[in-house]
C-alpha cells in the first residue's frame, strides 16, 4: 500500500473571538480513510469546493493535517523526521491545475523543470541533459530550455509543469485537476500523456477532478469525494455503472452522456 | 501519440527583445518618458557632481571664493546661474548638491530597501507568530516621526548626513517591509511556490528564487518614490541645520543658505530649489511610467 490514511481531516478557522481563538470552523477534509495501491491510478471526483484539493495537500504534506494520520510512501504524518520529509519530497510530486498560476513568470523552463534536482549537486552541462530528457519525455522541443513560461500556451505549460513534477523520479504523482483549464482540444492530449507516462515509468497516480468524464479514461479505481468525506470507493468501471450512494448516482446522472473516442496508441499520430 | 502543435515564438534574443518592450511601454507614456529622461538628466549631473564631491583636487570648483563676484543673477560671465553670497559658482554648487542628494537618496533607499525585503518576506513567507511579531514591529516603526528621530539623533551625535541617513533609513524600511509582506503574501499562495514547496525547495531559497525576483518590479517602482522622499527629508533637515553640514552642498544645505539672502538675491535659494523639485518630479514620474512597465495587469512576464 502507497498511501493510507485513517481518519484524516482539516479544518480551518473560518471567524475568531477577540483573542484569536477561533469560534467557528470549517470542515474541509473530514475523517476521510483512503487506500492507494503502488501502481494504480485512482481518480477521486467530487463538486468544487468538497475538499479535494485540500485532500491532495494533506497527502503532499504541504498542510498539516488537524486530525488523524497520513502513511505515505511508509512516511507516517504527522511525525516525519526532516531527513524523512527530504526523502518524500523527491519521492511524491503535484500536478496543478492553472497552467498559468503554476510556473514561476521569472524562470527560464530549464531553471523551473531541474528545480527538484538541486539535492543531486549536478553539473551544468548534467543539469541540461537531464533537463532535455525530461523535455523529451513530456514532448516538447527542446529549444524550450531557454524560454519564458508565458511564451507557451495552456496543454505546453502544463507538459513543463508534468517534467518539473517528473523531475526528481517520484513514485506518487497527484494530479489536480490537469487539464480542467485546458480546451477540450488539448484536454485529450495531455491525459493521453499522462497515462502513457503513468506506464512507461510504472508510477501511481491520484487523479482528481469534477469531470466524470475525464476521470473514467484514466483511472482504475474512482473514489467519490462529498462534503469532505469519501462517500464511495470502487473500481472505475463498477461505479460508473451501478452507483450505490445518492450523490454518486446524482453526479453520474447530471453528466452529458459523452464519448471520447478510443486513445491511440503511443506513436501515432492524430490528424 | 497525437503531438501538440509547438507554437514558436519570434527568435531574437529574449532579453533585449524584453528590454526593447519596456521601453516602448514606457516612452508609450509621454509624461513617463518626460520623468525618465528627467530623471536620466540628473543622474548624469548627479554622478559628475559625486566625481566631484569623491575625486579629491576638484573641490575647488564649488568651494573656490570670490567676494568681489558675490550675489551674481544667472547668466554672469563666467557663471552660468549665478553665484552665492561668497562668489562661488552655482552651477557647480548645484551640481554637487545633486551628486550628494542623490547619493544620500539611493544609499539611504537602497539600504532600508534591503532591510525590507528581509524583514517582509519573512513575515509574509512564514506567516504565524513571525509575522505577528514582525507586523508589531513594522507598524510600530512606520508610525514615528522622522523628523524627530533625526533631531535626537542629531542631538547625540554630531548632525550630518550620516545621522539624518540613519534617522531616514530606520523609520523607511518599515514602509518597504509593509508592501514587501503584503507581496508575499500574495505569491505564497501561489502554484509555483507550493510546487517549489512540493519539490523540497527550502524557505529561504523559495523567497530568494521565487518571491523577490517576482516582487523585484513593485519594490522598484517604490524605491524611485522614497529615493525623492529622502532628498527631500534631508533638504527639511538641512534647513534646519540637521543635514549636510557646511561646506558640503547638498541640496537643502544650498536652499537653507540662499534663505538668509531671499531679499537681497533670490537666485541663490531658487537656483537649488528648481533643481530639486525638478528631480523630485522627476523621479516620481519615472516611477509612474516603471509602475506601469511592471504592472502585471498590462503585461505578463
Amino acid at each position: 500500500m502507497l498511501v493510507e490514511l485513517r481518519g484524516l481531516g482539516k479544518r480551518f478557522p473560518v471567524a475568531r473571538d477577540i483573542l484569536r481563538r477561533p469560534t467557528r470552523w470549517l470542515l474541509a477534509v473530514d475523517d476521510v480513510n483512503l487506500d492507494v495501491h503502488r501502481g494504480e491510478t485512482l481518480g477521486l471526483i467530487g463538486e468544487s469546493g468538497c475538499g479535494k484539493s485540500t485532500l491532495a495537500r494533506l497527502i503532499l504534506a504541504l498542510v498539516p493535517s488537524t486530525s488523524g494520520s497520513a502513511v505515505v510512501d511508509g512516511i507516517r504524518f504527522p511525525g516525519a523526521s526532516r531527513e524523512e520529509m527530504r526523502r518524500f519530497r523527491r519521492r511524491v510530486q503535484i500536478i496543478f491545475q492553472d497552467p498559468f498560476g503554476s510556473l514561476d513568470p521569472r524562470m527560464k523552463v530549464e531553471e523551473i523543470i531541474t528545480e527538484g534536482l538541486s539535492h543531486e549537486r549536478l553539473r551544468r552541462a548534467e543539469r541540461r541533459e537531464r533537463a532535455k530528457r525530461l523535455l523529451e519525455l513530456v514532448e516538447l522541443p527542446v529549444t524550450a530550455l531557454g524560454r519564458y513560461p508565458h511564451e507557451f500556451s495552456g496543454g505546453q505549460r502544463q507538459r513543463i509543469s508534468i517534467a518539473r513534477a517528473l523531475a526528481p523520479r517520484p513514485i506518487l504523482i497527484v494530479a489536480d485537476e490537469p487539464v480542467s483549464a485546458l480546451d477540450v482540444s488539448v484536454q485529450g492530449t495531455i491525459l493521453n500523456l499522462l497515462v502513457t507516462l503513468q506506464r512507461e515509468l510504472s508510477l501511481t497516480c491520484i487523479f482528481i477532478s469534477h469531470d466524470i468524464s475525464v476521470v473514467r479514461h484514466v483511472a482504475d479505481r474512482i473514489a467519490v469525494m462529498h462534503l469532505g468525506q469519501i462517500v464511495e470507493i470502487g473500481d472505475s468501471a463498477e461505479i460508473l455503472r451501478r452507483p450505490l450512494h445518492p450523490y454518486t448516482q446524482a453526479l453520474l446522472s447530471s453528466v452529458p452522456r459523452f464519448n471520447y473516442a478510443p486513445l491511440p496508441p503511443r506513436g501515432e499520430a492524430r490528424t | 501519440m497525437s503531438v501538440e502543435q509547438v507554437v514558436h515564438v519570434p527568435s531574437g534574443h529574449e532579453p533585449a527583445r524584453r528590454l526593447r518592450e519596456a521601453l516602448t511601454l514606457l516612452f508609450a507614456n509621454k509624461l513617463a518618458s518626460i520623468g525618465a529622461l528627467l530623471a536620466a538628466a540628473f543622474v548624469v549631473v548627479g554622478v559628475a557632481g559625486s566625481v566631484i564631491v569623491l575625486v579629491p583636487g576638484l573641490d575647488h570648483l564649488y568651494t573656490d571664493q570670490n567676494l568681489r563676484a558675490a550675489l551674481l543673477p544667472p547668466l554672469a560671465p563666467d557663471h552660468v546661474l549665478g553665484t552665492d553670497h561668497l562668489g562661488r559658482d552655482l552651477a557647480w554648487r548645484v551640481v554637487t548638491g545633486s551628486g550628494i542628494s542623490l547619493m544620500f537618496g539611493v544609499a539611504v533607499t537602497a539600504i532600508s530597501m534591503a532591510i525590507g525585503m528581509v524583514v517582509g518576506s519573512i513575515a509574509g513567507y512564514y506567516g504565524g507568530i513571525a509575522d505577528r511579531l514582525l507586523s508589531g514591529a513594522i507598524d510600530f516603526t512606520w508610525g514615528f516621526p522622522v523628523i524627530l528621530l533625526a533631531v535626537v539623533l542629531g542631538g547625540m551625535l554630531s548632525p550630518g548626513l550620516l545621522v539624518v541617513g540613519i534617522a531616514v533609513a530606520s523609520v523607511t524600511w518599515a514602509g518597504f517591509a509593509r508592501m514587501i509582506r503584503a507581496e508575499a503574501i500574495s505569491l505564497h499562495e501561489k502554484e509555483f511556490v507550493e510546487a517549489a514547496r512540493a519539490l523540497g525547495v527550502s524557505g529561504p531559497r523559495i523567497i530568494v528564487r521565487h518571491l523577490l525576483p517576482n516582487m523585484l518590479g513593485s519594490t522598484l517602482v517604490l524605491g524611485t518614490y522614497y529615493v525623492a522622499a529622502a532628498i527631500i527629508v534631508e533638504a527639511s533637515l538641512s534647513f534646519i541645520g540637521l543635514g549636510a553640514q557646511p561646506p558640503m552642498p547638498s541640496l537643502g544645505q544650498l536652499i537653507a543658505t540662499g534663505r538668509n539672502f531671499l531679499s537681497v538675491d533670490p537666485w541663490v535659494a531658487v537656483v537649488p530649489g528648481t533643481a530639486m523639485a525638478l528631480i523630485v518630479l522627476g523621479l516620481n514620474t519615472f516611477g509612474d511610467g516603471l509602475r506601469d512597465v511592471f504592472d502585471p495587469r498590462l503585461r505578463r512576464w
